[in-house]
């Protein structure tokens, strides 16, 4: 792939620009599903139905000013945001909506390094401020990676070695992504596929930091959690970040778990493209379901979930994989 | 260059160090000047690094045959033989380099130190006695040998000996590896009843019919002399390398010592118990049929120990308020990782297991020296107080960051690509894959700790005022930056590694007849005269 | 397909490209925002708990950070594990050794039969 076409697709589809269009999309809906479902209006003011609030927010958080305190390093905790959004980005362009996606055999331990990435950024940036709330936050942050980022990967990775043994897929995310809906009608990898999926959709609440994990920003407590700090651009940086993530860990879900518009090639296009997107916002809403309707986790009610319960889940599913794999 | 001169040039070795051992005392009282004492050392240990350069590159691009060189030139099994091959010139390569390295942090790491003429004398007979046991071909020669390296660690271990925690980790440490000697010289009591001789080639050669020309058949019972011998062997060695449940010396005496010294106990001297460890399990017993089930049931012993010292090593590693404390449990963490490697048996673990070695080598040095420089500014080894010290000292905080990436296994530093090998070679074997879920935690927990780590040391706010620390002198910098680099450059080049450097050592261990065949015809060629 | 290391690169050309568009709207962003500071000391001084904290303050010591929460989890596997057998006792020590080789032994005699 040459370099033009590679920075075409990372600055316009699917990277940064289509990126921002489905968060400020995906943002509006979190906030608005989250929000009826709690008995409240959410976002209705800026433009109809209150859909212009997310670019509102970003804009403002422009526009003010970056205080930064003495003994943070400012510079660095940018550099540290950006290669993040970086990260999320290189990770939408492993998926089979690029034209033209970064696929190789293997690439699979590329995609973990790129999802770790945001957390650890996360974690850091909280770190590199001299705040007490923040060092709390950040220290809660990093125990919690320790739990759901196992999870997580775990759960990744058995629809990976199954579709590479069965259809060939060569450990490769975007070769998975073509052939894991398969998997679904076969007796024999449903049981693994199913364990994954609900273990994968536990860690993704978790790792987007959403209700009833949200315990490093819990504000009640701690302020902000690591964000504390932060204001003005490093601020927006932060939540792009964040939000850059639900967007891709839901459609790395979809695509990998459902196939996304795979199974409907044989479709128009366009009704392809709508049952994706269909497909997609069905898992955002679960996060957004569970988001809503829960309380929050102490840290160490958090850890004992994940350790006793997804992820032995995750880990049963990835041997039996390994394990069917080998006799087939 | 001809074999004969090459074979000098490995043996050599530990006699230089060993004579330069005894003559620095004596030096020390004509000369004063303490830079007299510190050129001297440095000078014999760069000798030793050149010649190991050459002897690893003649024995990977000429010979394809293990060097012979025998004492006195009395024939082995009469006499003393140090047996050299890629392995063994490999890990002597390993050794003079790090004893290199230290012996340069050592030189402003020590300064308000004295009696330093002991030190040096202390560290040349460790070099020694490293060398020793891992170029020697024969198994009472690598008992003196590890007697020479044991005592030289004690020594060093309790080199500060104002501070009560120094003498007393060495006394302990001292009982312990006695202990473990004296059973070894017991397995080789039972090997000579059994075998009637002591020379690793002529073993591996009785053990499969053959002899070498100047002994006879074995007087005892074979199969019960190797069991007995194995099992006593097994047990010792895995005392002096640190195995659970033999690791409990190493937490206390690690970083009891000087940190220098702190690099060379956890990075080489362990793997040179392994390395003994690895060569009487794959070069002499394997395939010989008296001792297949033994190595079978050791090979099983090895995973099993090797999960728990890795359970261990990576649980207790979190907990630790002391800097050089944390680190110490990571050298058992990852040598329950090597043991894990070696206990499959095949090419491909013992490739694993042997990357994993050097590799972890380069990194542990690295942190237990970049550590040293730190409580070299800071004063003080517990956490709480460090916090921050790191800020003033940028080159040795990233030498701290790279080493703690490495060992953790972050990608594309050298701890990945060795844990992948060892990953795969699991995956490889199919029913012991499960196994594999435990590597990938004890990497997470271990990630956990070394993080702990960087955390306190940068980026953590200062609690004192820590205006008055600057970065460590150049002495002490260079050798950190040297193994940063060589972590780095591990990792990028890894296949090209592993191909090049590890896969002949690793073949060379598996070449029992090699090895034997090299003894017999050095002793056919002096019966000849030549 | 590819070799892995072609697309690790792509993957860091990537992150590269929007490393240097982020850092340009930060660089703007600063700048824009620069006409809006009134230049103050006040307010970069760290602020905890309704008062200013010095700078050897806002640490937090060793014990409260997330390795604590870890410890908490498994107290009963730590108090086994350290407490009842890394004791710094080296009789303790010599029995755990002892212990190990008299099971050696019993496999090697298991084994010879």
């Amino acid at each position: 792939m040459s370099l033009p076409e590679l920075a075409f697709q990372a600055i316009i589809y699917p990277g940064a620009l289509f990126l921002s269009i489905a968060v400020w999309l995906t943002q509006w809906y979190y906030r608005k599903v989250c929000a009826r479902m709690q008995n409240r209006m959410g976002p209705s003011y800026t433009g109809p139905f209150g859909i212009l609030q997310p670019i509102a927010d970003y804009v403002k958080l422009f526009f003010k000013e970056d205080v930064s305190t003495e003994g943070s390093s400012p510079r660095l905790s940018a550099a540290l945001l950006s290669v993040a959004i970086g990260s999320v980005v290189a990770l939408t362009l492993m998926l089979p909506i690029a034209p033209r996606p970064i696929a190789a055999e293997y690439d699979i331990m590329l995609a973990m390094y790129l999802l770790v990435w945001p957390t650890i950024a996360l974690a850091l940036v909280g770190v590199l401020t001299p705040n007490p709330f923040s060092a709390i936050g950040s220290s809660r942050l990093f125990s919690m990676t320790l739990a759901y980022e196992i999870a997580f990967v775990a759960s990744i990775l058995t629809p990976v070695v199954l579709s590479s043994a069965f259809y060939g897929a060569g450990y490769s995310l975007y070769r998975s992504c073509l052939e894991a809906w398969r998997l679904w009608s076969d007796p024999r990898t449903f049981v693994p596929m199913a364990l994954s999926l609900i273990s994968a959709l536990l860690a993704l609440q978790c790792k987007l930091l959403a209700k009833p994990f949200d315990i490093p920003e819990a504000e009640t407590e701690i302020v902000a959690g690591p964000f504390t700090e932060y204001s003005g651009f490093k601020l927006a940086l932060i939540l792009a970040l964040h939000d850059a993530e639900v967007v891709v860990g839901s459609l790395l879900i979809t695509m990998l778990f459902f196939g996304g518009f795979v199974p409907f090639t044989w479709l128009s296009w366009y009704i392809a493209l709508i049952i994706t997107a269909i497909e997609y916002l069905i898992v955002v809403t679960v996060v957004t379901w569970i988001r809503a309707i829960t309380g929050r986790f102490r840290v160490d009610q958090a850890l004992v979930l994940f350790w006793k319960y997804v992820l032995p889940m995750a880990a049963i599913a990835l041997i039996a994989s390994v394990v069917i794999s080998w006799i087939a | 260059m001809d074999s004969n001169v090459i074979a000098q040039v490995g043996a050599i070795q530990p006699f230089l160090a060993i004579a330069s051992a005894f003559v620095l005392p004596l030096l020390s009282l004509i000369v004063k000047r303490r830079t007299a004492w510190e050129s001297f050392a440095l000078t014999i240990a760069t000798i030793n690094f050149v010649l190991s350069i050459l002897l690893t590159y003649s024995l990977y691009t000429s010979s394809t045959q293990p060097l012979v060189y025998a004492f006195g030139a009395w024939p082995p099994p009469v006499g003393i033989v140090y047996e050299l091959d890629r392995a063994n010139a490999l890990m002597g390569l390993l050794i003079t380099g790090l004893v290199l390295a230290a012996t340069v942090f050592s030189l402003r790491y020590m300064e308000h130190d004295t009696g330093v003429q002991y030190y040096y004398t202390l560290l040349l007979g460790f070099e020694a006695g490293m060398l020793g046991c891992v170029y020697t071909g024969d198994a009472f020669n690598l008992f003196v040998m590890l007697e020479v390296m044991s005592v030289a660690a004690y020594g060093l271990v309790a080199f500060r000996r104002h501070v009560p925690e120094a003498v007393e980790a060495a006394v302990k440490y001292a009982i312990v590896g006695s202990v473990a000697t004296t059973v070894y010289f017991i397995a080789l009591v039972f090997a000579y009843g059994a075998f009637g001789t002591l020379n690793m080639a002529d073993l591996a050669l009785k053990l499969r019919g053959s002899t070498l020309p100047v002994t006879g058949l074995p007087p005892g019972n074979v199969f019960l002399g190797s069991a007995i011998f194995l099992a006593l062997t097994f047990w010792a060695f895995s005392l002096k390398a640190a195995i659970a449940p033999n690791h409990f010396w190493l937490p206390d005496a690690h970083p009891a010592a000087p940190s220098p010294i702190s690099a060379l106990l956890s990075g080489i001297m362990v793997k040179v118990a392994v390395f003994a460890l690895m060569r009487y399990l794959f070069t002499i017993f394997r395939g010989a049929p008296p001792a297949v089930p033994i190595v079978q049931v050791l090979d099983y012993a090895l995973i099993v120990l090797g999960v728990a010292s890795a359970t261990i090593g990576s649980a207790l590693t979190l907990l630790q308020r002391d800097i050089k404390r944390l680190i110490a449990y990571g050298t058992i963490l990852n040598i329950g990782y090597i043991a894990m490697g070696m206990g499959l048996g095949n090419q491909s673990g013992l490739t694993a297991a042997l990357f994993h070695l050097v590799n972890h080598a380069v990194g542990k040095a690295l942190l237990f020296m970049a550590a040293g420089a730190i409580i070299h500014a800071a004063g003080t080894r517990d956490f709480d107080e460090l916090a921050g010290v790191g800020k003033r000292m940028p080159l040795t905080s990233a030498a701290l960051l790279i080493g703690a990436l490495a060992l953790a296994g972050a990608p594309p530093l050298n701890g990945f690509m060795s844990k992948l090998w060892l990953f795969m070679a699991y995956l490889e074997t199919g029913w012991l894959a499960p196994l594999v879920v435990v590597i990938v935690v004890t990497s997470v927990l271990g990630l956990m700790g070394y993080m702990k780590v960087f955390y306190h040391v940068y980026t953590r706010q200062p609690v004192k005022d820590i205006s008055s620390i600057r970065e460590a002198p150049g002495s002490m910098v260079a050798p950190l930056l040297v193994l940063a680099g060589l972590c780095i450059l591990l990792g990028l080049i890894a296949p090209l590694f592993v191909d090049q450097v590890i896969s002949p050592a690793v073949s060379s261990l598996f070449d029992y007849q090699g090895y034997a065949s090299a003894a017999q015809s050095f002793v056919q060629a002096i019966f000849r005269g030549g | 397909m590819v070799p892995l290391l072609v697309s690790v690169l792509e993957a860091a050309f990537v992150m590269a490209l929007i490393l240097a568009i982020l850092l340009v709207a930060y660089g703007l962003a600063i700048r824009t925002t620069r006409t809006l500071t009134r230049g103050s000391e006040e307010k970069r001084r760290p602020f905890a708990c309704g008062e200013a904290l010095r700078p050897t303050e806002t640490g937090l010591p060793d014990a409260s950070m997330y390795w604590a929460v870890w410890r908490k989890l498994f107290r009963s596997f730590y108090n086994t594990i350290r407490d009842k057998v890394h004791t710094g006792i080296l009789s303790d020590w010599l029995f755990w050794m002892f212990i190990f080789l008299v099971i050696l032994a019993i496999v090697f005699v298991v084994v010879m039969a």
